[in-house]
């Protein structure tokens, strides 16, 4: 077997090996099956919202049941468990709101109390308190609840409560009750165009969408498996070096020749990673959406995301090898992992700190903070992958790809020069100028 | 007549003003143990490590198996560096494999060598065992087997005695005779002058960089004057006038008896003569070749010393 395959097949096992890596794969999956349990993939897990309405001013609990059945039925057509009940307020709990008796409301909010709904006792989620005054000229209640970063219930007393608002205010000014039903359910359909759509019409559907986020998703993707890999590529590094093993690598192959392997490997296991992310992602979202992988794949042919997949091919490819060689030439300046973690900070914030306007170039994709971080050697890869689908301008994109391939090989080039020079040094620890200094230019 | 094994011209290297190897030249033939002495700081590791290619010299030129140096020839040679370190989580025969096979030879050939030659070694029983489970002993075995497993031409081992103790020495240097036997040539720098003796028909001497001496372990010993210890119950101070006598010291300053020194070509004998000539019969008459550690000793003299950091080294 070739030498550099030899050391590829190496690090490889170094990394899938690790109960770390299988952690890793697991993130994923694991991430998107708790996300989907938790927001709505799996009805039964969401919390119930019970809450009462004491009403001074009269008739708007009617309202507020009536946008309940209204609820519940939109609910029903949707699949979606609805959350939200209605308890009747006890006795001491409106004596309490009146009195302002914090130590009674927060004794029923906090659950200590139960209150009673059809299903039993349960605890009270909110409680809003409609004065008499309420009106169009006068519309404000007050909302008592233990949560007040949950806006759900809060949301829906909002709407409800404009809603008869808007229609007692209409019917004063004579509009029949059918006439009112029909304002009252008005709603604005938007249909999204986009020129460079090729449909016929130029009409932006859901799998136009799927299109644009894939990129995205690999990109996000992308950058989570380079983190996750960098730390133990320069691990790995520091230890041979401190080990002395590297003097029996390279009495047998050159530098280059072994940073080849090294990122040869890490790159697979880079591709180990997503590929376990996307089937492991693709199995969580079958049990949370009973979307099967299979009609995952289907969308995204039928969206034609693929259509990309050599330019984020390319785009990956540079991506991982900037970055793994970056932290292999600062491998090899330092002397023990506490010498690389003291420059690794700055380096993390340099390499990965732009990247958080990947959302920002995702909304704008031609804008000029995605057009300039497109031909930043550090990033390209990653904003370049996420433009690829939004159109961007031909000449800009053939222009940023070619600065990209030139930039990454010189990089690439220039931290196997620094690697070379510094991976056998194990003199007294480089302060970060000094490092960097070693790094660019190397030193015999 | 075969080309030598390894073949150094006027090799330099310099730290700053700081001369590590100067002007140093020497060549090794096959099935030859060679061995590279020094002080620390002498230049040894220094100079093993040009001839690796791991550090580029100044100056001077390294030809292996009678070519150019050139990357390739590197699979020819098994290398053993002074300061030890494997994989730690990898296990004793996968270590040893991964260099063999780094050295050309196939995986399932290289698992095999690497195998016979950890049984041979004594670590039969420790073969799937990691190396970080393995004594500092064990681990230095496995890293010799990992320079040997794929049965070089030319052996350079650095300091490969430290650290084990007498048996296991005693087993490495039954390891060396037999690579030697079968042709391979083996360079290795040491501090234990007796070891040297043993396994080298030449040594090369370094002193601040630059060649003290190159020659066989004999020729060393003849760079000191033959010494004759006696004891007697008598005055032996007429040995002085004796030809072939070049100095004679008397008892006192620790030394129990008579001390002398010969001069090239005398024979200890001929003083033994004279005392029964006289009618002195001494009761301890001792007379020994100077060791190569004596030799190192006044050839290194009192120059040779640590320097602060291992580029010097």
């Amino acid at each position: 077997m070739n030498d550099i395959l030899i050391i590829a097949r190496r690090e490889l096992l170094q990394y899938v090996r690790t109960r770390g890596f299988v952690l890793t794969l697991l993130f994923i999956p694991a991430w998107i099956l708790l996300a989907g349990l938790l927001h709505g993939g799996s009805p039964e897990t969401q919390p119930p919202r019970p809450f009462a309405v004491i009403d001074r001013a009269g008739g708007f609990t009617d309202a507020v049941d009536r946008s309940l059945v209204a609820g519940m039925s939109q609910a029903l057509t949707e699949k979606k468990r609805f959350t939200l009940s209605r308890v009747q307020a006890p006795d001491d709990l409106v004596s309490a709101a009146d009195a302002g008796d914090k130590r009674v409301l927060a004794s029923y909010l906090r659950g200590q109390r139960p209150v009673f709904s059809g299903e039993g006792p349960v605890a009270l989620f909110a409680l809003a308190v409609i004065p008499k005054d309420f009106s169009a000229q006068h519309p404000e209640i007050d909302y008592w609840s233990a949560n007040q970063t949950d806006p759900v219930v809060e949301e829906f007393l909002r709407h409800a409560l404009a809603d008869e608002l808007k229609a007692r205010a209409l019917a004063k000014a004579g509009i029949d009750a059918k006439t009112l039903d029909s304002i009252l359910a008005t709603n604005v359909n938007v249909a999204h165009f986009d020129p460079a759509i090729a449909a016929p019409g130029g009409e932006v559907t859901a799998l136009d969408r799927l299109r644009i986020q894939f990129p995205f998703v690999i990109a996000v993707l992308m950058l989570l498996a380079i983190l996750s890999i960098a730390s133990t590529l320069l691990m790995a590094v520091i230890e041979e070096k401190s080990s002395r093993v590297i003097e029996m690598i390279l009495a047998s192959i050159s530098p280059g020749r072994l940073m080849a392997g090294k990122l040869i490997g890490a790159g697979g296991a880079a591709v180990i990673m997503m590929a376990g992310w996307t089937l492991g992602g693709s199995g969580a979202a079958t049990i949370v959406s009973a979307t099967t992988p299979l009609q995952t794949i289907e969308a995204l042919a039928a969206a034609h995301a693929l259509s990309d997949a050599p330019a984020m091919a390319l785009c990956f490819i540079c991506g991982l090898a900037i970055h793994t060689t970056v932290f292999l030439g600062v491998g090899a300046t330092a002397r023990s992992f506490q010498e690389a973690q003291s420059f690794l900070g700055p380096l993390m914030l340099l390499m990965f700190g732009p990247l958080g306007f990947l959302l920002t170039v995702l909304k704008e994709p031609n804008g000029f903070v995605a057009t300039l971080l497109s031909f930043s050697p550090l990033h390209a890869p990653f904003f370049l992958m996420v433009r690829l689908p939004q159109h961007p301008p031909l000449a800009t994109t053939l222009l940023a790809f070619l600065w990209m391939l030139i930039s990454t090989a010189g990089l690439v080039r220039l931290m196997v020069y620094g690697f070379a020079r510094n991976i056998l040094r194990t003199d007294r620890s480089p302060r970060l100028l000094l490092a960097l200094q070693r790094l660019l230019r190397g030193r015999a | 007549m075969p080309p030598p094994v390894l073949e150094v011209s006027h090799l330099a290297k310099s730290y700053g003003d700081f001369r590590a190897v100067n002007d140093l030249s020497f060549e090794i033939g096959a099935g030859e143990v060679f061995g590279f002495l020094g002080a620390n700081g002498a230049g040894k590791t220094t100079t093993l490590r040009m001839i690796l290619g791991l550090m580029p010299s100044d100056a001077g030129v390294v030809r292996l198996f009678g070519e150019p140096w050139a990357r390739p020839l590197l699979r020819r040679i098994g290398y053993l560096p002074e300061e030890r370190g494997l994989y730690r989580r990898m296990k004793a025969a996968e270590a040893v494999a991964f260099f063999a096979r780094l050295k050309g030879l196939d995986g399932r050939t290289a698992r095999r060598r690497a195998v016979d030659l950890l049984e041979r070694l004594g670590l039969g029983e420790v073969v799937d065992r990691r190396v970080e489970n393995l004594s500092r002993g064990m681990a230095q075995k496995v890293q010799l087997a990992a320079a040997i497993a794929h049965g070089p031409e030319l052996l350079i081992l650095d300091e490969p005695f430290s650290g084990l103790d007498p048996l296991n020495q005693q087993l490495i240097e039954g390891i060396f005779r037999g690579e030697a036997a079968a042709g391979r040539a083996i360079v290795f720098s040491t501090h234990t002058m007796q070891q040297a003796e043993r396994l080298c028909r030449r040594v090369l001497i370094l002193k601040g960089g630059a060649k003290a001496f190159e020659g066989s372990v004999e020729e060393a010993r003849r760079l000191l004057p033959r010494r004759v210890r006696l004891e007697a119950p008598a005055d032996l101070s007429f040995l002085a006038r004796l030809p072939g006598v070049s100095a004679l010291e008397a008892p006192g300053d620790g030394r129990r008896g008579w001390e002398a020194v010969l001069t090239s070509g005398t024979e200890p004998g001929a003083l033994l003569a004279a005392c029964v000539e006289r009618g002195v019969i001494p009761t301890r008459f001792d007379s020994s070749e100077p060791t190569l550690h004596e030799v190192f000793v006044a050839v290194v003299g009192a120059e040779g010393q640590d320097l602060p950091t291992d580029e010097a080294a």
